[in-house]
């Protein structure tokens, strides 16, 4: 009984987690309206018509029915039972009384045979509803076949009380039952949509985004890519796609452990970000690898002073608790639609001007870099 | 979500996406019943009406079923969704009104009942705003009713005997009761057919978040997760548990001389033999890179977890083919470091264990670049 997911509903803090415990929290919901509503009906009848006891101890039962249901789900997490007893429950509010006022084809009552359909589908019970609401009109025919072996269903009339009143009255608090119902089921459903919304955007997060440094991943770059290729298309601006390897990234990791890597691999995508204008797409694609996107960027002096600017960027000492490290890397540019003329062949184009510019390099063994850019 | 059949009749600019298709057939399954419930009510009304309102009663039924058919011709036709639902709500409200009206008032007429139906149609096609808005009508009602009285204006006599009021109560009633379940039913299949598409989506997005995309073993976090909780039921069972620690030796010249496509085929390779040659119960991980994590639980000793290690690089160690881009092949052998590090004897926390791992593998490595500097991998042609 401890681990009962359903004893959660008393907190406020409580997050989603499976469609069950949403459910369960609108089935509390409707519980308590139809137990506040049986109630209130129970003293109505009590305190304004101080001599019919029937409907009084039949609505004080109804109201200690909904109650019981409603500690069996919160306290026993009984959701099954809950829904099921919610449903019967308002079919036999329904019907009962009902048919001891006329039947299916003379009572005012009728209207409250509409909450045990209404029940169902709000709990997502669809096959139940529509059985439900074809149903109890099938039940007229059998109350015809009924009345035509047995006689007239018995009618208990109101003493004293006149059809037209008691029809106002029943329509009147069946009206203000519904309404309720709508209401509630509404805003707790609305709740519940947009808390299970935020878990869906939380989990798009974490799928598209690098854990480590929080930049897009190689996945989301590649959607990005192919819509910025597409703008192109339209707007027939090219754009470009800066490839960046960290040279020697591996040695750091094999020599100084995995946390100093990561720091580092954290520090130089913030630089990087620093770097870059807002409108361009700064992605890690794996490893020591960063990809940045730019629209609308032409080759030119202002392209490579960006390159020497990145350059200059990762160029600049690194210090990791008591380490310093000098990184380099290799940038590798192209652009489309020059280069390549879909979006993964630019990806490739770019990787290829990368790995040509790290080959240059490493035959110019051990001399310092050159530092012009592609 | 596919509807083949039902397609046919949802308006193509409505075929975009679960959402606006469920709508519009939920929209089309109320019309359709607010037709039947009009042509039913043409054949019934002689029978159960007092003859004074007969030929109101025939005008308006005439009228509301042309307005129907238009509100379909509008959803089917032309793809108005919008202008369909805001025009069946007005329809659904405009002809409660008027029956309430034209049969004594708010505070006699038997068809009061009729008023939940245009509510029920508000909830069920507008949401919780226009609900209300519908909801806030009955005491509007009462103020129009009292103003016409003031006006002078005359409301159309209403007279009934106590047998045709009763009956005209039982119609109005049966058809709240058609339009209030046809509403619901209608909203029910539509919040049923979001659940299930919001669920999909949420599920692509929790298996995007915690699989690796190239090799779909588990990810990162997934890996950190799992860990902490495979250390909590070694707590409470006491059975110790192996971390094994992967890294390749050799791969970053791979990944350089023979591309990248080549380096990824090899990445997935290895992947499918380490989870081949580990235990179903084992987790296998990529954390990064050429980094590959194995959780082993429910192994007793440093032994057991030596041989699993044995047998994960004999795995690795297997010669592999990988395609150029030039359409040959070549034949790869890979090299891996592996560090274990076993909970709770090594480590006493979760993170502890992954650096103690961390450390074993490094150890090793370090001994694989003293004897072996060189990787065999012949120069690409």
């Amino acid at each position: 009984m401890k681990n009962c997911p359903l004893r959660r509903f008393i907190h406020a803090d409580w997050a989603p987690a499976s469609p069950e415990h949403e459910q369960g929290r609108l089935l509390v919901a409707l519980l308590l309206v139809m137990a506040t509503y049986t109630g209130l009906q129970c003293l109505f009848f009590a305190f304004a018509t101080l001599f019919l006891w029937l409907p009084v101890i039949i609505l004080g039962a109804s109201t200690a029915y909904y109650v019981a249901l409603l500690v069996g789900l919160v306290r026993y997490g009984w959701y099954r039972l809950g829904s099921l007893g919610l449903v019967a429950g308002t079919l036999a509010g329904g019907l009962i009384p009902v048919l001891l006022t006329g039947g299916l084809f003379a009572s005012p009552l009728l209207p409250v045979l509409l909450l045990p359909v209404t029940m169902a589908f709000f709990l997502g019970m669809v096959r139940l509803g529509t059985a439900l609401a074809f149903g109890l009109p099938l039940l007229g025919l059998l109350q015809l076949a009924w009345e035509a072996i047995a006689g007239a269903l018995p009618v208990i009339s109101f003493p004293g009380s006149r059809a037209r009143q008691d029809s106002i009255i029943a329509n009147l608090s069946a009206y203000g039952l519904m309404l309720s119902m709508l209401v509630v089921f509404e805003i707790v459903s609305t709740r519940l949509r947009r808390e299970r919304d935020t878990e869906r955007q939380r989990l798009r997060y974490l799928a598209l985004h690098d854990h480590l440094t929080g930049l897009t991943n190689r996945r989301h770059f590649t959607e990005q890519l192919e819509a910025a290729c597409r703008r192109a298309d339209r707007t027939r601006q090219p754009l470009a796609l800066l490839f960046i390897d960290l040279d020697h990234f591996k040695m750091v990791n094999d020599q100084c452990g995995h946390h100093v890597g990561d720091a580092l691999l954290c520090e130089l995508a913030n630089r990087l970000r620093d770097a870059l204008r807002r409108t361009d797409i700064l992605s890690r694609l794996g490893g020591d690898e960063f990809a940045i996107l730019l629209e609308q960027a032409q080759p030119g002096p202002s392209l490579d002073m960006l390159v020497e600017k990145i350059n200059r960027a990762v160029r600049a000492p690194v210090t990791i608790g008591e380490q310093t490290l000098h990184m380099t890397a290799s940038i590798g540019v192209a652009f489309y639609p020059h280069d390549a003329q879909t979006a993964t062949g630019l990806l490739s184009a770019a990787d290829a001007a990368m790995y040509r510019r790290k080959q240059a390099r490493r035959r110019q063994s051990g001399a310092e870099s050159d530092g012009t850019p592609v | 979500m596919a509807f083949p059949v039902a397609d046919i009749l949802v308006h193509p600019a409505l075929r975009h996406g679960a959402e606006s298709r469920v709508r519009a057939l939920t929209l089309m399954l109320i019309l359709s019943g607010l037709l039947l419930l009009g042509v039913a009510m043409l054949f019934v009304s002689p029978f159960t009406l007092p003859d004074a309102l007969l030929p109101l009663v025939q005008c308006g039924l005439q009228l509301n079923l042309g307005l129907c058919a238009l509100l379909f011709v509008l959803l089917r036709a032309m793809g108005r969704y919008a202008l369909a639902a805001a025009g069946t709500l007005l329809l659904g409200t405009w002809s409660a009104v008027i029956t309430v009206l034209f049969t004594g008032g708010l505070f006699h007429s038997p068809a009061f009942g009729i008023l939940i139906a245009p509510v029920v149609l508000g909830f069920s096609l507008g949401g919780l705003r226009t609900g209300l808005l519908i909801a806030a009508l009955l005491p509007l009602l009462a103020l129009l009713e009292q103003g016409i009285q003031l006006a002078g204006l005359p409301l159309p006599p209403f007279s009934a005997t106590a047998e045709e009021y009763r009956d005209m109560q039982q119609v109005t009633h049966w058809i709240t009761y058609a339009i209030s379940s046809l509403a619901m039913l209608s909203a029910a299949l539509l919040r049923r057919a979001l659940r299930r598409e919001r669920d999909a989506e949420r599920l692509q997005w929790q298996y995007q978040a915690t699989h690796d995309p190239l090799t779909g073993l588990a990810n990162r976090r997934a890996f950190q997760e799992q860990l902490a909780e495979a250390c909590l039921r070694s707590d409470r069972n006491g059975q110790p548990l192996a971390l094994l620690y992967i890294d390749l030796d050799n791969f970053k010249p791979i990944n350089d001389q023979l591309g990248h496509s080549a380096g990824d085929q090899l990445l997935q390779e290895l992947a499918r033999r380490l989870v081949q040659s580990s235990r179903r119960t084992d987790i296998v991980a990529r954390l990064g890179g050429d980094e590959f994590a194995v959780i082993a639980e429910f192994t007793p000793g440093r032994e057991n977890a030596a041989q699993l290690a044995e047998k994960l690089l004999a795995a690795l160690a297997s010669p592999v083919q990988l395609p150029l881009p030039d359409g040959s092949e070549q034949s790869v052998q890979i090299e891996a470091s592996l560090g274990t590090a076993v909970y709770p004897e090594e480590a006493a926390s979760p993170e502890a264990l992954l650096t103690a791992a961390d450390r074993a593998m490094y150890c090793v490595k370090s001994l694989h670049h003293d004897t072996a500097p060189g990787h065999r991998l012949e120069p690409a042609p």
